[in-house]
């Protein structure tokens, strides 16, 4: 767990351009694309990548920081789309609202999760949010009265604000996008806060942060649930742009996996890492689909795990602080 | 600043008496050495102190404080902190981030962390280490790094494993001198060292162990001559005068 | 009365299957202290294996368990040395996120190959049955738990009682004194995985007649085994049987009770009940799974 830390180191003076340059000026960049951009399809890739975007940064607060691998992540997704739609359809109540109660279930499940197995070490808990993940999904599928099943649930398009119904996809990247930038921010001030410090303590040494008097378990278990939380209102919007919802596109194990995939690939712990996965892993899982995947089906999939598995055993810490250390010993330039 | 008492400690593994009967009493302002060979338990005592191993029977307390019921990380909170004898760094952050990580116990500002941290490094000396990789760095700095995170969380109580271990002598020197100044700001130590010649510099007194058992207690004089002692532990041929 | 016997019968036949491919996992923990997350695609791919024998050369299942399980001895041998092994010493998210990603390469590389059709070992008796009392046994499912079981002892008997065996429990005790005591911890770590791969080839040929195997055969499984091992006390590989065989049983009267979907929610509050109660499992040893937290 090398080059993960806690804040970003400060850069020699010279060079040092105001703390807070880069990330906006890239965020403003990306403000301008939907405007720019009017293919749908193209469109459609760059909000795909928010999405994961923000799930990933979402995950990677619990998964990252404090290095609590959660297979289960998707479950919380679920909820937040689930919440939502069915506020929605069967109170008529606005989903502004309805991602706020599932994210508060989702983060209510999270916590009851979190105190029976954040107790245990790294392989048990990840197993146990397997089987969380898997029993939502199952849940999602059997209840059929409640959930509509396997074939899902439509969301009518009445286009208003209240609704969170908008006829041009555009304004669905924005909202996303500002998503993306409060993830971004609220992960920043958490890593440079003395809870995102005590949460690397405990991912880094949990006897040597014990000894320093951290108390690590129940602001654990209140990292979960906040990254449950905030995963849960991706789903939300995402049940919101593409109007459908079914248990396998928003709460299926590739979905948990993806999420700590972007994570991981981008660089874990780090407050761009999962910016910086998920734009990459969209692109090339498109730009795979497009040359590899109408042929046969899997081979998407299988290009992408073996790239998986050659990313994390030659560059552990993640495509992010990888660059990042190369570009620094080749320029000594800090982004 | 409080004193430690201890009372009665007892604890065996399976069927083994790792310690018994351990009693001692640290005061605001000595520095206790606790002595033994390999396996006398010594460590096993620090990890009773501090609630990392729950003792069979004998109490702990810190002024009029029962610790039996608390984590280690609320006995460190308490005021009771611990190095341990294997360094356990954060072996990915800075030096300064590993400071901070302890500095943080008397603060919620880590702007205030920070700048105590890097005065804690500044009294050890190690300022100029303060942005390498707390991993990368040599035994003897590991050791300082140990002393440091503890250090910045104010404890009245300090109990050290072995900070003396693979520093050269002119080190040595220089961490007990750094050991006098804790001990004269007020500070109750107590030390768990197998430099023989460091211990009679620095302790006031010395409490020895062997197979878990208290064999003596005194003053570094008193111990030197005790016969028990020097046949038990440091050997016939030993001499107290004779350095290491 | 009848029916709680017969519930309970067959769910302790599924049950022993469970345990057999609860095994392998747990060994390769105890000793590796990895958990390996594409165990369930292995057995996939013994079942391919196992149909293919059967349908193309005419292989009955239980002659195709000679050639299956040495193969499976054999890729096992190949994926700790060419995988596992680069993982031992990394940080913990590599371990798990390699062995995860394997398990999505394995099972797209079979979707390539096989497509998602289910395929099935049909044999002339695999409805063979007899009756006892008032109770109806299918022989291939009483094979199946009887071989599963003497798998699992014929394990535990070389563990204990082979040079190899007392080889591996050192490693899984302590890999720096195996070490220093002259014991060659790689070839430990490769041996003990192999031996994994084989057990749960050997499942997979008991399976096969039974099940209908596709891509995804193993990893729906699988949950199952992972369930067991944890319940059981990671490593411990009574543990492990008992929780198969338990996990069998109320698999078998969940959904008897409450219909075949729901028996997984069953066993997951099971599992969430006693992590909760008793975080090692049955047969734990402390300090293995469970941090000290307060």
């Amino acid at each position: 767990m090398s080059d993960r830390i806690a804040v970003d180191p400060p850069g020699p003076a010279a060079t040092r351009v105001p703390r807070y340059f880069w990330p906006v000026a890239i965020f403003l960049a990306l403000a301008a694309l939907p405007a720019l951009i009017t293919d749908p399809f193209v469109l459609n890739m760059i909000m795909m990548s928010m999405l994961s975007a923000a799930a990933a940064l979402a995950w990677n607060l619990s998964g990252g920081y404090a290095g609590q691998l959660s297979l289960g992540h998707a479950a919380f997704y679920g909820i937040g789309a689930y919440a939502s739609t069915l506020l929605l359809l069967r109170a008529g109540i606005s989903p502004l609202f309805g991602m706020l109660v599932g994210a508060g279930i989702s983060a209510l499940s999270a916590i009851v999760l979190g105190m029976i197995t954040l107790r245990l070490k790294g392989s048990f808990f990840v197993m146990s949010t397997l089987a969380f993940g898997a029993v939502v999904h199952i849940g999602a599928m059997n209840f059929r009265d409640l959930t509509g099943g396997a074939s899902g649930l439509a969301i009518p398009l009445n286009p208003s604000v209240v609704n969170l119904t908008f006829a041009n996809k555009a304004v669905y990247v924005f909202i996303a996008l500002g998503l993306v930038a409060a993830y971004y921010v609220a992960t920043r001030l958490i890593a440079g806060s003395k809870l995102g410090y005590s949460l690397v303590a405990f991912r880094e040494n949990h006897d040597a942060a014990r000894a320093l008097g951290i108390r690590t378990l129940p602001i654990r278990i209140g990292i979960f649930a906040l990254s449950a939380g905030m995963t849960s209102i991706v789903g939300s919007l995402h049940a919101q742009y593409f109007l459908y919802i079914d248990p396998d596109s928003v709460m299926s194990l590739g979905l948990s996996l993806n999420f700590a995939l972007m994570a991981i690939v981008g660089g874990l712990g780090t407050a761009y890492g999962p910016i910086i996965g998920a734009a990459v892993v969209t692109c090339v899982s498109l730009v795979m689909q497009i040359y590899l995947g109408n042929q046969v089906s899997g081979l998407t999939q299988l290009a992408y795990s073996a790239i998986v598995i050659v990313v994390l055993l030659s560059l552990p810490t993640g495509l992010g602080p990888g660059l990042r250390d190369a570009l620094g010993r080749r320029f000594g330039w800090r982004p | 600043m409080a004193t430690l008492t201890t009372d009665g400690l007892t604890k065996s593994f399976g069927g083994l008496r790792a310690v018994q009967d351990v009693s001692f009493v640290a005061r605001p302002g000595r520095i206790l050495s606790i002595i033994g060979p390999n396996g006398a338990g010594k460590t096993t005592v620090f990890n009773l102190l501090t609630g990392f191993i729950a003792p069979d029977t004998g109490s702990v307390r810190l002024g009029d404080m029962n610790l039996a019921k608390l984590s280690p990380e609320d006995r460190c909170r308490a005021g009771l902190a611990r190095t341990f004898q294997v360094v356990q760094p954060f072996r990915g952050l800075s030096v300064l981030d590993n400071v901070v990580m302890g500095a943080m116990l008397r603060t919620s500002s880590i702007a205030e962390a920070r700048e105590a941290a890097a005065s804690v490094l500044d009294e050890l000396g190690m300022s100029r280490l303060k942005d390498m990789r707390a991993g990368s760095l040599p035994i003897g700095d590991r050791k300082r790094l140990e002393m440091a995170k503890v250090l910045a969380t104010r404890p009245s109580v300090l109990l050290l494993d072995e900070v003396m271990g693979g520093l050269i002598p002119i080190e040595v020197q220089r961490m007990i001198s750094f050991i006098h100044g804790l001990r004269d700001r007020g500070l109750a130590v107590v030390v768990i060292e197998h430099h023989m010649s460091a211990v009679m510099r620095l302790s006031d007194e010395v409490l020895v162990l062997q197979n878990g058992q208290p064999i003596a207690h005194g003053s570094p004089q008193e111990i030197g001559r005790d016969p028990k002692v020097l046949s038990a532990y440091l050997g016939p041929n030993f001499q107290v005068d004779g350095g290491h | 009365m009848d029916i709680y016997v017969q519930l309970a019968l067959s769910g302790l036949f599924v049950g022993g299957i469970y345990a057999l491919i609860s095994v392998g996992l747990t060994l390769v923990f105890g000793v590796l202290r990895v958990v390996n997350f594409a165990h369930g695609e292995y057995l996939t791919l013994a079942m391919f294996l196992t149909f293919f024998l059967f349908h193309q050369l005419g292989l009955d299942p239980f002659v195709a368990s000679l050639i299956v399980v040495p193969i499976l001895f054999v890729l096992g041998l190949i994926t700790e040395r060419l995988l596992i092994r680069r993982t031992l010493e990394a940080p913990h998210v590599v371990q798990v996120f390699v062995t995860f990603a394997l398990s999505l390469f394995l099972q797209n590389l079979f979707l390539v190959l096989f497509t998602s059709d289910f395929r099935t070992v049909r044999t002339d008796y695999a409805t063979a049955a007899f009756e006892i009392g008032p109770f109806y046994i299918s022989w291939l499912r009483l094979i199946a738990f009887a071989a599963s079981i003497a798998l699992t002892v014929a394990l535990a008997l070389f563990l204990k009682h082979s040079y190899m065996g007392a080889a591996i429990r050192a490693t899984a005790q302590d890999r720096r004194s195996a070490r220093l005591v002259g014991i060659d911890v790689d070839r430990i770590y490769a041996l003990t995985f192999a031996i994994g791969c084989a057990l749960v080839g050997a499942a997979a040929v008991l399976l096969a007649p039974l099940y209908p195997v596709n891509p995804y055969t193993g990893a729906d499984l699988i949950l199952v085994a992972f369930v067991a091992v944890v319940l059981g006390g990671m490593g411990s590989i009574a543990g492990a049987t008992l929780a198969g065989l338990l996990i069998g049983v109320i698999e078998s009267f969940s959904s008897y009770f409450l219909g075949g979907e729901m028996k997984q929610f069953v066993y997951f509050i099971v599992f969430m009940a006693i992590l909760s109660l008793r975080p090692v499992g049955f047969f734990g040893r402390k300090g293995a799974e469970v941090m000290d937290v307060t």
